[in-house]
């Protein structure tokens, strides 16, 4: 076989493209099957950690393949991707030697499972991480058990603080649910109906063992079934977080290489103080700009080109019409991205000036080597940990940023869900959505920091002794 | 480095992160950046005295507000009209109901800065007490403390902030105590002190480990003197220029909760300034844009100021 | 029908005011109503869905954790069971028998509650129908958008095709735009005021129509006891304080007028001069030296709620700031934003002490006599209709004579009567006739129109509601 490098170069330059493609909803089915291929074929090459750029990419196509399955629910149609899949990557790589491979694989059938079984979409999303992060654990040895082990304390600590929180808050949850005015016995019925009587700990538990069984009980108030409720407004949100995630990456990493490559200059000058400028603005601001000037019957400068609100009604789905589906929702995601382009570009820019007066980027320039390639080669990766780090972190900030941007734009993701929860103090939902976002934040970041570990073993060592 | 680049808790808009020193690279700049021109890293420049003026400027405005304005921010001026443009005697216009946008602007500045310096305050005094236990003990209480804080920061920020805000008001929306104003500062106090103490903690923990602290250990001091006055001086400059940067978050997250149509409606904010402008945003722009100007230069004074302090500070700690 | 008409007549909530029907019975498609005086509006009341017609019986029977809707709370009089007949599909779900039937709700901002066009309307061309073909839809989206100016931009957008908003100035940009078709009315429309908690003392008239031995305790927990606005005087000094004319004016960018009393124009009972108080600096500066001295604080301090609402809150702080101009510090109001579910919830229970309001839309008495009864006054943190929870005995005779007198004209003066005696007592603060906008996008047609069977049209646009079966859209396309 070819050797490792030009296998994974080529694996890389396929896999952008269609992932590219993916993206934009062209080719969902094949971008999902390259996708799979590169994260599979990252995991097992021996030298893949050398190319950031290359991991992002991993990284954002296990995303999008998350984000496409839960969009649309692929079904059957799925399992067919799944084996040819694995029949590629076993022609690849030989299943053995593939942890990674095995893990992908793993969480495809999950997914397509979920699908096929109309389990709801969150929980097999989770699912597919804790495969991910379980798989992982076998490249990264015992630090990742016991990061993976100091998990489900943390989750079960979140849960039982909203619980007991929410439990303790003044407030009677049976007269509020039972609505002003309502007879005792009403309310006292209800009561009965939710135990409410028994202490925190015992109710606690009661909810514990249901929500494990993916039951977060029932809305009182919208009468839904809250696992409905986040199946129903996740995906919307979860859309447009990836998406401003991918748009602010795109914008944020050529920038603050330039910038940093240029700094002192007049580029960089400008590209630093427009950053700055925008990290001021508030994204609420930011979107009644970009409506102002760019929506549909309200551009005040004639460039009347995308809606101004997605409602459920007009939402496209993914892979239905890429253009349309595109303008709809470029606005709130451009909205949601701006700060975080600032942000990024501004990490990305500090680390990378000074990874570039490091001796060994001398030395390559000494050697000759093209700008390009000291700059993404060489420069890049090192100068990426804190950009990594807080793109984990930024989860719960883009869950925050979400909900006024849905406000807006009218799209009933789960800032809306969780907002109108909390007006209505609607506690079983407020507790369910803030566990499922605990979750999520939690297993997020801790794969980027697994992701991170890849990236410098010097780092892995160092924790495992920890 | 990683940890302390680290502010968790932040919407897109306000994600600010450390940045050391780099703004003073040369600049004769066509290649990578060099080191050094540490001569005007002393300097704060102009800029940050610009920055500096206008808080001063502001900050005076809101205080003397009633003494030096004309105008109230509630009297409304049928004279001028509704939705007026900006004219000699409304600089700014009038709104909807007929009041001075500029005087409403100036007053807004009250409640913004007074949410967001407050609650900093208080997230900087519980947070930070928080942090440097976490950040200078090892074993159970580290494990503690950290764990606590992962559980909060798990949650988003401005979740965390609606949900204390709703339950800090009784079932008619009427605050348990104090005004509403308060119940805005009480509930992002709260909100920030996770993120400001593992902030904390990931600086003390550079300074922990430092020779002079080792040394102090090694002698046997007090545990509580070494934190008192081995780290807390090297941590102090940080975390000022941090607390800069959250009151600048937090002003914007205190824009969001009015935008939302949650905490201080009665008195002018920026954020409830915007909100209430935007339906006439076609005819009457000035209600929306001058307090998001308004908005805008206080966190952009704000985050330079914060980015400056850091540079000169950092400068006179490296030449230690 | 009949089972709704029962229903209402059954519920603790409503009971009080549908006293007067006695009877009820089912013959095929024809229901009798027996009433135990005479009622010649009667039919007025069946204009709109009063106890939601549209759900099924099953579904109503079906909630039974609903202290309103349990059947067997009803009633001392036995009554006739109406023909049960099992719909298809899923009982939990509204059906809707007019133009058109439901298929889904999906709660939450941007999400919508769908219908489609029902083949057996009864005016469409199936089996009994009149043949005229109605509904030309194929179904309609109720979508929520919360947020008023981002329901306009949808509009203007083209997400939208029609949006109903009651945001004077919104209708008013809409009205200078060529681009989109603005229909507004206010004739038998609502009226926008603030509703004044005034629960305190006992009620007698409630505890008759409830069977209680002793007139119950408006306030027992005292939680209105404090709210200035139980004072007459001080309810006076406000509502003369306020500048109606400027009031309505200002907030709906000069469309709609300042309204007097609970019936806007061409409803029996609306008047030139009702006698409300009128805006007179002097007069609210007396009467408010009085209320102060009569309640013995140095300010008339209360809670005056609002939607959360960008348009609403500004409403109130323009009354609030008329109220600064004419008192200075004697007035201490704190507007509280509320969300629109929770709001509701608390006017029911009269867990409030002011909050902007709108409603009373109609063309007789009859239709709202309901809000206004004593007996409709239930104890604070019960739910009572009678959201003010005012006891006004001469309001309540009036009433029965404005619903039951057989004299036109009779029924007609004593609607006046209601009005003058809503404006003596200062019950509310009468803002303006709240000004309703339909706004559509120029393709969808006949929005307003529905002929009647005797060949009159009826009232295209009452408190911003329309109908919905002869709308058409160019092309059989409403999208453009």
């Amino acid at each position: 076989m070819t050797d490792v490098r030009t296998r994974r170069r080529v694996a890389a330059g396929i896999g952008v493209l269609l992932l590219a493609l993916t993206a934009v909803g062209v080719v969902p089915l094949i971008g999902l099957a390259i996708g799979g291929v590169l994260a599979a074929q990252y995991a097992t090459s021996p030298g893949a950690t050398e190319s950031p750029g290359y991991l992002l990419a991993c990284a954002v196509a296990v995303v999008l393949l998350v984000a496409w399955a839960i969009d649309l629910r692929p079904g059957l149609y799925g399992w067919a991707v799944v084996a040819v899949m694995a029949a590629g990557l076993v022609l690849v790589d030989g299943w053995r030697r593939s942890p990674g491979f095995l893990a992908l694989l793993a969480s495809m059938t999950v997914l397509m499972l979920g699908a096929t079984l109309d389990i709801t979409p969150v929980f097999v999303f989770l699912a597919v991480i804790v495969i991910g992060i379980a798989a992982t654990a076998r490249t990264s040895g015992r630090y990742v058990y016991r990061r993976v082990a100091a998990l489900v304390p943390i989750v079960i600590a979140v849960s039982f603080f909203s619980f007991s929180l929410l439990s303790l808050l003044p407030g009677d949850l049976a007269v509020n649910i039972a609505g002003p005015g309502a007879t005792p016995e009403a309310v006292a019925q209800i009561r009965a109906d939710l135990n409410l009587d028994d202490p925190i700990p015992v109710r606690y538990l009661r909810w514990l063992a249901d929500a494990v069984q993916g039951d977060l009980g029932v809305s009182p108030f919208l009468r839904e079934d809250i696992v409905d409720g986040l199946a129903r407004t996740l995906p919307i949100s979860m859309q447009i977080m990836l998406y401003a995630i991918v748009l602010s990456l795109a914008l944020s990493i050529p920038l603050g290489v330039l910038s940093a490559y240029r700094a002192g200059t007049k580029t960089d000058k400008g590209i630093t103080a427009t950053m700055f400028g925008l990290l001021a603005l508030p994204n609420f601001v930011i979107a009644l700009v970009l409506i102002l000037f760019f929506a549909k019957g309200k551009s005040i400068i004639g460039l009347d080109w995308f809606p101004a609100t997605v409602p459920t009604r007009s939402r496209i789905g993914f892979g239905e019409n890429t253009v349309l589906r595109f303008k709809q929702i470029l606005l709130p995601v451009v909205a949601l991205a701006a700060g975080l382009t600032a942000t990024y570009m501004r990490l990305l820019r500090t680390d990378m000036v000074a990874t570039l007066q490091e001796d060994y980027i001398a030395v390559a320039r000494a050697k000759g080597m093209s700008t390009m390639r000291i700059l993404f080669g060489h420069a890049l990766r090192p100068s990426s940990f804190t950009l990594l780090t807080v793109l984990g972190i930024n989860i719960a900030a883009l869950i925050s940023g979400s909900l006024i941007i849905e406000v807006i734009f009218v799209l009933p993701g789960v800032g809306t869900y969780l907002a109108t929860a909390i007006f209505q103090r609607d506690y079983l939902v407020i507790q369910g959505v803030v566990v499922v976002l605990a979750l999520a934040f939690v297993l997020t970041n801790l794969a980027v920091d697994l992701l991170y570990a890849l990236l410098d073993p010097r780092i892995r060592d160092a924790r495992a002794i920890l | 480095m990683l940890e302390q680049s680290s502010d968790p808790r932040t919407d897109q808009a306000t994600a600010q992160v450390l940045e050391p020193a780099d703004e003073a690279t040369v600049p004769d700049g066509t290649g990578p950046a060099e080191r050094d021109a540490g001569y005007q890293r002393r300097k704060l420049g102009v800029g940050f005295w610009i920055a500096v003026g206008w808080l001063a400027v502001l900050l005076a405005a809101a205080i003397l507000g009633d003494l030096i304005l004309p105008y109230g921010p509630e009297q409304t001026f049928r004279a001028a009209g509704r939705l007026a443009a900006p004219s000699a005697d409304h600089w700014f216009g009038t709104d909807s109901n007929s009041r001075d946008v500029f005087t409403r602007c100036v007053f807004a500045t009250r409640i913004s800065l007074l949410v967001g310096v407050s609650a900093t305050l208080v997230g900087l005094v519980v947070g930070g007490a928080l942090g440097m236990i976490a950040g200078f003990y090892r074993g159970t209480i580290e494990s503690a403390v950290t764990g606590a804080l992962d559980v909060l920061l798990a949650i988003p920020f401005l979740v965390l902030a609606l949900a204390l805000l709703t339950f800090l008001t009784d079932e008619q929306n009427q605050p348990r105590f104090g005004n509403i104003s308060i119940i805005v500062i009480i509930a992002l106090s709260i909100a920030v002190v996770p993120s400001i103490a593992r902030i904390t903690r990931a600086n003390v923990l550079v300074h922990s480990q430092r020779e002079f602290v080792l040394a102090s250990r090694t002698l046997g001091t007090r545990n509580l003197r070494i934190m008192v006055r081995e780290i807390l001086p090297n941590v102090v400059p940080a975390m000022m220029s941090f607390a800069l940067l959250y009151i600048a978050i937090l002003i914007v997250v205190e824009g969001t909760l009015s935008f939302l149509g949650v905490g201080e409606l009665s008195k002018p904010t920026w954020g409830n300034m915007i909100s209430f402008g935007r339906d006439k945003i076609d005819d009457a722009p000035w209600n929306v844009l001058f307090p998001s100007l308004f908005m805008f230069l206080t966190i952009l004074a704000l985050n330079y100021i914060g980015d400056r302090v850091r540079n000169y500070f950092d400068v006179r700690e490296a030449g230690i | 029908m009949a089972y709704n008409i029962a229903t209402c007549w059954q519920s603790d909530l409503t009971r009080a005011a549908y006293s007067y029907i006695s009877g009820l019975a089912f013959d095929g498609q024809t229901v009798t109503v027996t009433t135990s005086i005479p009622t010649p509006d009667l039919p007025f009341l069946f204009r709109e869905e009063v106890c939601g017609f549209m759900f099924s019986q099953q579904w109503l029977e079906s909630l039974e954790s609903n202290p309103l809707r349990v059947p067997e709370k009803a009633a001392k009089t036995p009554w006739p069971t109406p023909p049960s007949t099992p719909a298809d599909g899923n009982q939990g779900e509204p059906v809707g028998s007019g133009a058109f039937t439901f298929v889904s709700y999906t709660p939450g901002n941007g999400n919508a509650f769908v219908t489609e066009r029902n083949d057996d309307y009864w005016r469409g061309d199936g089996p009994d129908a009149t043949g005229e073909g109605l509904p030309y839809l194929d179904g309609i989206e109720f979508i929520v958008a919360v947020d008023g100016e981002s329901r306009a931009a949808g509009l203007e957008s083209g997400q939208f095709d029609i949006i109903h908003t009651a945001n004077g100035e919104l209708v008013a940009d809409f009205q200078g735009n060529d681009d989109f078709v603005t229909l507004t009315a206010n004739e038998f429309g609502e009226t926008s005021y603030t509703l004044l908690n005034v629960g305190a003392g006992t009620n007698a008239a409630y505890s008759k129509t409830f069977g209680l031995p002793e007139p119950a305790p408006m306030d027992p927990a005292g939680k209105n006891a404090a709210n200035p606005l139980l004072n007459l005087n001080c309810r006076k000094a406000l509502a003369h304080a306020i500048d109606g004319d400027r009031l309505a004016d200002e907030r709906n960018a000069g469309l709609a007028q300042a309204a007097n009393g609970p019936f806007s124009p061409g409803q029996f009972g609306y008047l030139e001069d009702s006698g409300y108080p009128a805006f007179d600096i002097d007069t609210a500066n007396e009467l408010m030296d009085t209320c102060l001295a009569e309640i013995g604080k140095p300010a008339v301090e209360f809670a005056f709620n609002t939607t959360n609402d960008p348009f609403n809150v500004e409403s109130n702080q323009l009354i609030e700031s008329m109220w600064k101009e004419a008192f200075g510090d004697k007035v201490k109001v704190t507007i509280t934003p509320i969300e629109q579910g929770q709001y509701i919830g608390l006017a029911l229970a009269g867990a409030f002490q002011a909050q902007g309001w709108r409603n009373h839309g109609g063309f007789r008495p009859i239709e709202n006599a309901y809000w206004w009864f004593s007996a409709s006054a239930a104890p604070i943190d019960k739910l009572a209709l009678n959201f003010g929870r005012f006891q006004d005995p001469e309001i309540d005779a009036a009433l029965v004579d404005a619903i039951t007198n057989t004299d036109d004209a009779k029924r007609k003066a004593a609607a006046e009567t209601v009005n003058r005696k809503f404006a003596e007592n200062v019950w509310n603060f009468w803002s303006w006739w709240t000004l309703w906008g339909v706004i559509a996008n120029p393709r969808v047609q006949e929005i307003t129109n529905m002929p009647l069977p005797d060949g009159g049209t009826a009232q295209p646009i009452i408190a911003g509601k329309h109908y919905l079966a002869q709308i058409w859209c160019t092309d059989g396309n409403c999208e453009g």
